[in-house]
């Protein structure tokens, strides 16, 4: 199977500087969709589904080789590899953020620029460190996911019902993105929210830029300083924008603050 | 009826009120900022969550909820609600003021402004305390049917795994039994009873093995540890030899069979043991079901692209409700009378077996009484592939056989003992040892032509015995392991040790005596 067959990998845009826009836990590529059309013009456009979302291809899920971020971004080089992209900017939302971070680590001379939208090393408090949630808050969390199984599967139903037997049923269920396959989102859930990444972001040697919002309470503003103060170099821009996607809030808040940040490290 | 007892006509001004409506809905309604800031709720959603008006307002959604599914909130509802500009039937949990979770279903609506730019989102929550318990109970039922699985998975497995143990048992007696009807057999006994009696000890004896071979293959199929050695073989041949094998077998039975092959050789690539597996099988169970004075045809001819062997009787033949059951595991017709001897793995293992070499077996019966015709399918080779056919051999032939040196070494005596008396009176010159050790020095000094090991042996094992006899200066002898287990793992580490074949037992006499009437002579 191909990178692009495995991760739903879509190229549109008409420049030559690729530009990887890579989601967050919760939903799929469709989570782009207001601020891919502003960058088309001028980069080529390279937007992907995590094995388990949208429409990768769940059969290629390994339990052991996603059981930490780095098989995530395993994926993220090999993609790379197949596209040949070079002088990439890569823009990871949330949990993809550190994904960013470690392919980074292991093919910065294939990247550019890393642009991180509301990231996250950490989710759990430790001694001086405030991740913003207690290990307590992330188990109900966990605990929650597994126990609403039925809850998530009417967000996650279309992904089900596509595969059945009846899949005119897929198409008319109301809520229609960011498909995902329920026991891997659960898996995902688990590996993003008690991932440690803190002592990755030193080794960062690409030109960075991290957007914070201006309440987030899955990255919270504290959280984005950290990732700020040990990424040398780095910017810290913090958004108008509430919530934690300001991709779909504020895209074009978003969209301006990533393209004056490359304007000034004169990539693209 | 009077006009005092007219019912009276209900009184629905009330609902004219839109406030009134707003308020007491049976659904709780909020209307919030893109941010989630609340800017009105309605009575049912305060009486929800046990909060006023004033401790409400102008706090977020989000505060409303656990943390869980604040998490969620933000990581699925809100960026579907941006997405989509609506939401249907989302799970969520509200914290009461009291502190008490209360399990809700959320659908929500965005409002856009004259610009476009989203300015309220209204959403309705129901409580759904009921529905989460039925869900549970359905999600705690899912998990047990899941759980079940795996045991019966795991039942599955051990259940294999306890066939090919006791297939192995069942072996180790076979061997010495068939060696000692083999030398019976060859004393030549001048009593006519005793041929009668050692020809039936023969046939019981050879029909057990392979009962007992069935049972090993099917262990090994469930497991999944099933290897074909395919190569290209002409089926003509092959049938040759099954119809040979099959001969006295339909003598005793009082059947008879015929042949018909094409002039033209058909090649297929096939594990040619395999192969004779799947006609003996079938040829076994034509024989079975066919009365005494019955008739079985095989006939080999081309289908299309593929090799057809049709097996036809005029037996007792099937019942059209049993035919879809008959390659099932276990599965005899169930006619208490007309039950035969057997354990129904037969014909599942030969369609298991056709399977493997990309082919199919169908059955067909005009009923009880009328016969049965199985049909194996092929894949054929097309004849620019058979360039590298390979025929198979004819049988062991008698012949004059040179006399060899022989060390038999076996931990069970009689299996030992007997062998080596069958190889004494084929003309050969025998020693025996039980453990390894002590084959190694009897090979030291006896300097035997052939080696016959059984691997599993007491303190030093086969395979270290055979490293050391590898290790003597002197003539080398050829070296043939012998071990109840015949699966592929066995054969490659044999060879390593310095084994030139591996047999599996129970040994068969014929392919031993050729191995000895085939040993290059020595100067």
């Amino acid at each position: 199977m191909t990178v692009t067959e495995r991760n739903n990998v879509r190229v549109s845009g008409k420049g030559d500087q690729p530009i990887v826009f890579a989601h967050g836990f919760g939903c799929d590529q469709n989570m782009w969709r207001f601020m891919v059309p502003s960058f088309e013009d001028a980069y080529k456009v390279v937007l992907f589904d995590h094995v388990g979302a949208g429409r990768s291809s769940a059969s290629a899920y390994d339990e052991a080789k996603y059981a930490t971020l780095n098989g995530y971004a395993t994926d993220v080089v090999e993609l790379c590899a197949e596209l040949d992209l070079t002088r990439v900017v890569f823009v990871g939302h949330s949990v993809s953020a550190m994904v960013g971070v470690l392919a980074a680590r292991r093919i910065p001379e294939r990247f550019s620029a890393l642009i991180l939208v509301g990231p996250s090393p950490r989710y759990i408090n430790d001694e001086s460190y405030e991740g913003g949630f207690s290990r307590q808050d992330i188990d109900e969390l966990l605990s929650s996911l597994d126990n609403n199984y039925l809850g998530w599967s009417r967000t996650m139903a279309p992904a089900i019902m596509a595969n059945a037997d009846r899949p005119e049923l897929g198409t008319e269920l109301a809520n229609s993105f960011c498909r995902a396959d329920p026991a891997i989102a659960s898996r995902f859930a688990r590996v993003t929210f008690l991932s440690d990444n803190r002592s990755d972001l030193r080794a960062v040697t690409v030109p960075t830029l991290i957007l914070q919002c201006s309440e987030d309470i899955i990255a919270p503003p504290a959280v984005g300083d950290f990732v700020h103060a040990q990424i040398a170099g780095s910017e810290l821009v913090t958004l108008k924008a509430t919530g934690h996607c300001p991709n779909l809030s504020a895209p074009e808040e978003t969209t301006d603050a990533i393209k004056a940040f490359l304007r000034t490290r004169h990539v693209g | 009826m009077s006009a005092d007892e007219r019912p009276a006509v209900p009184d629905t001004s009330l609902e004219q009120d839109a406030d009134e409506l707003y308020e007491h809905a049976p659904c709780a309604l909020l209307s919030t900022r893109p941010d989630g800031t609340i800017v009105r709720a309605n009575r049912t959603l305060l009486d929800l969550i046990g909060a006023s008006h004033e401790q409400t307002l102008n706090t977020r959604f989000q505060g409303l909820l656990t943390i869980g599914s604040r998490i969620y909130y933000e990581t699925h509802f809100a960026p579907l609600l941006q997405m989509q500009g609506f939401v249907n039937e989302i799970a969520l949990e509200l914290r009461r003021a009291d502190g008490r979770v209360l399990p809700v279903v959320a659908s929500a609506r965005q409002l856009r402004d004259a610009d476009d730019v989203v300015s309220i989102n209204r959403l309705a929550l129901f409580d759904s305390t009921d529905r989460r318990r039925y869900e549970q109970e359905l999600l705690a039922e899912r998990k047990r049917a899941e759980q079940a699985v795996k045991e019966l998975s795991e039942a599955d497995r051990r259940r294999n795994e306890f066939i090919a143990m006791l297939a192995h048992e069942l072996r180790n007696p076979l061997a010495p039994i068939r060696s000692a009807v083999e030398v019976l057999r060859r004393i030549e006994p001048s009593k006519e009873v005793a041929v009668k009696t050692t020809d039936m000890m023969h046939r019981q004896v050879t029909h057990m093995i392979r009962l007992v071979d069935d049972l090993m293959d099917v262990s090994r199929l469930g497991q999944d540890r099933f290897t074909l050695t395919r190569v290209p073989l002409d089926l003509a041949s092959l049938v040759h030899h099954a119809v040979e094998a099959s001969d006295v077998q339909f003598q005793n039975a009082g059947v008879s069979l015929s042949a018909s092959v094409p002039d033209r050789a058909i090649y297929v690539e096939g594990d040619a043991t395999r192969l004779l597996q799947i006609l003996g099988n079938l040829l076994n169970n034509a024989v079975k079901f066919t009365p005494r004075g019955g008739a079985v045809s095989l006939t080999l001819e081309r289908a299309d692209h593929e090799a057809l062997i049709r097996i036809r009787d005029n037996g007792i033949g099937i019942d059209q409700k049993d035919l879809s059951r008959v390659f099932d595991l276990f599965v005899q017709a169930d006619t208490s009378l007309e039950r035969r001897e057997g354990l129904g793995i037969g014909l599942m293992l030969a369609k298991s077996l056709a399977e493997r070499h990309g082919g199919r077996i169908a059955i067909d019966s005009a009923g009880l009484g009328h016969g049965t015709e199985l049909r194996v399918y092929l894949p054929m080779l097309t004849d620019a592939l058979t360039s590298v056919s390979r025929t198979f051999g004819p049988a062991a032939p008698e012949q004059a056989v040179l006399p060899r040196r022989v060390l038999v070494v076996d931990d069970n005596h009689d299996s030992a003992d007997v062998l080596a008396l069958l190889l004494e009176l084929s003309g050969h010159t025998v020693r025996v040892a039980h453990d390894g050790l002590n084959a190694v020095d009897i090979c030291a000094d006896f300097q035997p032509d052939l080696v016959v090991l059984d691997i599993g042996l007491p303190g030093l094992n086969g395979y270290e015995a055979a490293k050391r006899i590898r290790r003597q200066t002197g003539r080398q002898p050829v070296l043939v392991a012998l071990s109840g287990w015949g699966q592929d793992e066995d054969r490659v580490r044999s060879s390593a040790a310095g084994f030139d074949s591996h047999l599996v037992k129970p040994v068969d006499h014929g392919v031993l005596l050729l191995l000895l009437a085939n040993l290059p002579v020595s100067e």
